[in-house]
């Protein structure tokens, strides 16, 4: 038998009664300042999981609740009961220091791996497991969007449209034939030179890319890098992984957004362009790879990946990591390697 | 104390002012007679080893915090680790488990606070959001014209939620067993969080500082401790001076902050070395740094702003006989509060759980109960009702959803 002290509240009022507690295995007695004792069952009794030095509770059948700093006795009682497993054993981790430390190394290394491995390959995955046709909305919700706010039509001569859609056509062949990519052309204005995949695999390419090419093998190499990024579900996986780092940082950061939104923006910001430089990389050295293999060299493709990023000025620390895309030069530096190791 | 008891039935009622006058009991029709009774029987001599009462001397009763750092570190980590390993499932867990131990640690009149939520219902409330998110998240890809539709239903369901989740944190928040209430109605909720938003713009912002009280309002004036209700009297003058002080203290900050670095831009031809077109890189810092300074200035007149309507707000509370004093202070608050961001930031996050302990326990030692009756009038006050446990629909119907 143990025994100990507790103070009482009966639910109905906020008087506190100090009692004496004395309890079995089966049964706990309390008895009252004025002798009145009562008799509860241990199996009826609920006890709150303990938290740290905080006093325990325990919660009585007719709404009382005992509250004591006896915490032997509660953790004996508890023992009684069979309380072992759940809140009791995370407990028991919270009380030790090197508990906690390994906590945060847990913390730390399923974060990273989660984020490095895990979630790029769900990304994947669930991006594979769609069919193409299946994300044919998509492309046209965005692409009439940008219809809208920001393209015009296009303003190439039918000659120069017809002889680029006939070297897509062939690269999309030869590098990608179990996918039907379409290109269209269209006016970019303060979009530029630019292009862009979308997940269906239509292809855009502005005017002013076009115009800016000196030949056609440097628009091909931007074909090919767009065809890769259809290929590889580029912007389905992007879409996935930012739904699965904002749920990462929401969580991480469940405490903390409360004192700073810019401690949960930053690092959305920082994971998703790293993300993106990935697969810009990626495209990159599909590109160079096939352009190899059809025997054009890299050299088009790193002349016109320099005139696309003008001078190759963002070379900053700071833009580096948050950039959607590698810095230039690291972008022809890649191409280079590529070429260096295909070419002996 | 006096209590009027029956002398045909026993009934017993606490004292009013009812000047020897006679009073039928209200059970049986009997004669209600005057009877002063001893303080509740707590001697010690009974048990011989009863625990040191709460004090029961008139007058004030502080609230203290007795949380430390490295104890909370440990369980926000512990929890943290669990949360992360079972992809956010046992968040729910860890929410109560913070919020408990910040409770227990909240001391008045020599008992703790206690937070009952079922992590049951927490769960549910993430699965509302994260359902909501997903939904969004589709529609956005595929119906981007619907996606407004969307945060156009969020802003309709927002005044439900957040009367919901204010029922449901009342009812699992007690003190000596006695679970707190929530007794607004959803009509207010829907005026205060949807149709002052949207009248918000048409008085040119005019109107914040009144929507800040009519915020407040809500929750103060429907606030109870068991069947005691809070009666809140606050009024707009001190939410409209609260602003006013902010404002100028943001010009003055503003001035200090930004005047020297303009005239220094000025001054040594940074000027053109900040165009973005001739170093993207130089702007983009100096960008970042301006919006890091806004941000902190932002943050910082919303303490004075809170400082001085939250200790408005408690010294015009009323719980039956029982009063607030708050004396929190803005200039010690904004500091607490830039000084625990750069904390947070400078430890990648890890101090987090130190700068809520910090926090809180500067909040609660500006915070005083009064009361002209001994605390046995707060027992009273309560005693009289008897289903003091709150209703249990708002356990199980309720759900909190963190917004």
């Amino acid at each position: 038998m143990i025994q100990g002290t507790a103070q009482l509240f009966d639910g109905q009022s906020a008087a506190t009664h100090s009692v004496t507690i004395k309890a079995t295995e089966q049964i706990l007695r309390l008895t009252r300042s004025t002798g009145e004792t009562s008799d509860y069952l241990l199996t009826a009794i609920s006890i709150d999981p303990p938290l740290g030095k905080t006093a325990r509770r325990l919660r009585l059948p007719d709404g009382g609740l005992l509250e004591t700093d006896d915490h032997a006795l509660v953790t004996q009682l508890d023992n009684w009961k069979g309380n072992t497993r759940g809140l009791r054993l995370v407990h028991r981790l919270e009380q030790k220091w090197r508990l906690a430390l390994l906590s945060l190394a847990g913390v730390v290394i399923f974060t990273l791996g989660f984020l490095k491995f895990g979630l790029p390959a769900i990304a994947d995955k669930v991006a594979r497991s769609i069919p193409l046709e299946a994300t044919a909305p998509l492309t046209t919700q965005t692409l009439s969007m940008l219809d809208k706010h920001a393209l015009t039509p296009t303003e190439l001569s039918t000659e120069t449209r017809e002889r680029l859609q006939q070297i897509f056509r062939d690269l999309d062949r030869q590098y990608a034939p179990d996918i039907e990519c379409r290109l269209v052309f269209r006016q970019g204005n303060e979009l530029g030179a630019n292009a862009f995949a979308f997940p269906d695999g239509l292809v855009l390419m502005t005017d002013e890319l076009v115009e800016m090419a000196d030949n056609d093998r440097q628009i091909a190499g931007v074909f090919l890098h767009e065809m890769a990024h259809v290929a590889h579900r580029h912007s389905l996986r992007s879409a996935f992984q930012s739904a699965g780092v904002f749920m990462v940082v929401s969580i991480l950061t469940g405490d903390v957004t409360a004192t700073t939104s810019l401690a949960a923006t930053l690092p959305t910001v920082l994971l998703e362009s790293g993300y993106s430089r990935g697969f810009e990389s990626e495209a990159d050295r599909e590109a160079g790879e096939m352009m190899l293999l059809l025997g054009w060299g890299t050299q088009d493709y790193q002349e016109m990946l320099s005139k696309l990023t003008g001078d190759g000025r963002e070379g900053a620390e700071v833009a580096k990591y948050l950039s959607t895309h590698p810095i230039t030069e690291d972008r022809i530096h890649q191409i280079k390697q590529l070429e260096m190791q295909t070419d002996p | 104390m006096s209590t009027l008891v029956c002398t045909d039935c026993g009934t017993r009622m606490p004292l009013f002012d009812v000047s020897g006058a006679s009073i039928a009991c209200p059970d049986c029709g009997g004669t209600l007679t005057q009877q002063t009774l001893s303080a509740p029987t707590d001697s010690l001599s009974a048990t011989g080893a009863a625990q040191p009462l709460a004090p029961t001397e008139k007058g004030a009763y502080p609230f203290t915090f007795t949380g430390n750092a490295s104890e909370y570190f440990r369980i926000w980590i512990v929890n943290t680790f669990l949360t992360i390993v079972t992809f956010g499932i046992y968040a729910a867990w860890a929410k109560v488990r913070n919020r408990q131990y910040l409770y227990a640690n909240t001391q008045l009149a020599g008992h703790s606070f206690s937070y009952l939520a079922n992590p049951i219902s927490i769960l549910r409330g993430n699965l509302i959001l994260a359902g909501g998110l997903a939904v969004y998240t589709l529609t956005d890809m595929y119906f981007t014209l619907l996606s407004g539709v969307i945060v156009l239903i969020f802003y309709l369901v927002l005044p439900w939620l957040l009367y919901k989740t204010l029922r449901f944190k009342a009812h699992n928040s007690a003190w000596r067993n006695i679970r707190f209430r929530f007794l607004g109605d959803l009509g207010d909720s829907y005026l205060v969080y949807l149709l002052f938003p949207i009248a918000l713009p048409f008085t040119l912002g005019l109107l914040i500082p009144y929507w800040d009280l009519a915020k407040r309002r809500y929750f103060f004036n429907n606030m109870a401790f068991g069947k005691t209700r809070n009666r809140f009297e606050g009024k707009a003058g001190p939410f409209y001076m609260a602003y006013l002080l902010a404002i100028l203290a943001a010009i003055g900050l503003g001035l200090i902050l930004f005047l020297p670095a303009g005239y220094i831009i000025g001054e040594t031809g940074l000027g053109k070395a900040l165009d973005p077109a001739n170093t993207p890189e130089l702007f983009f810092a100096v960008f970042f740094v301006v919006f890091l300074l806004m941000q902190l200035l932002f943050t910082s007149i919303q303490q004075i702003i809170y400082a001085r309507t939250m200790n408005h707000c408690w010294q015009n509370s009323a719980l039956g006989e029982i009063r607030f004093e708050s004396t929190l202070h803005g200039g010690r608050l904004m500091w607490i509060r830039l000084t625990n961001i750069l904390a947070i930031l400078g430890s990648l996050g890890l101090l987090a759980p130190w700068a809520t302990i910090r926090r809180t326990r500067y909040m609660l030692s500006c915070l005083t109960m009064t009361t002209d009756s001994d605390l046995d009038a707060l027992t009273a006050a309560t005693e009289q009702d008897d289903n003091a446990l709150g209703d249990v629909a708002a356990d199980a119907f309720d759900f909190e959803v963190g917004l």
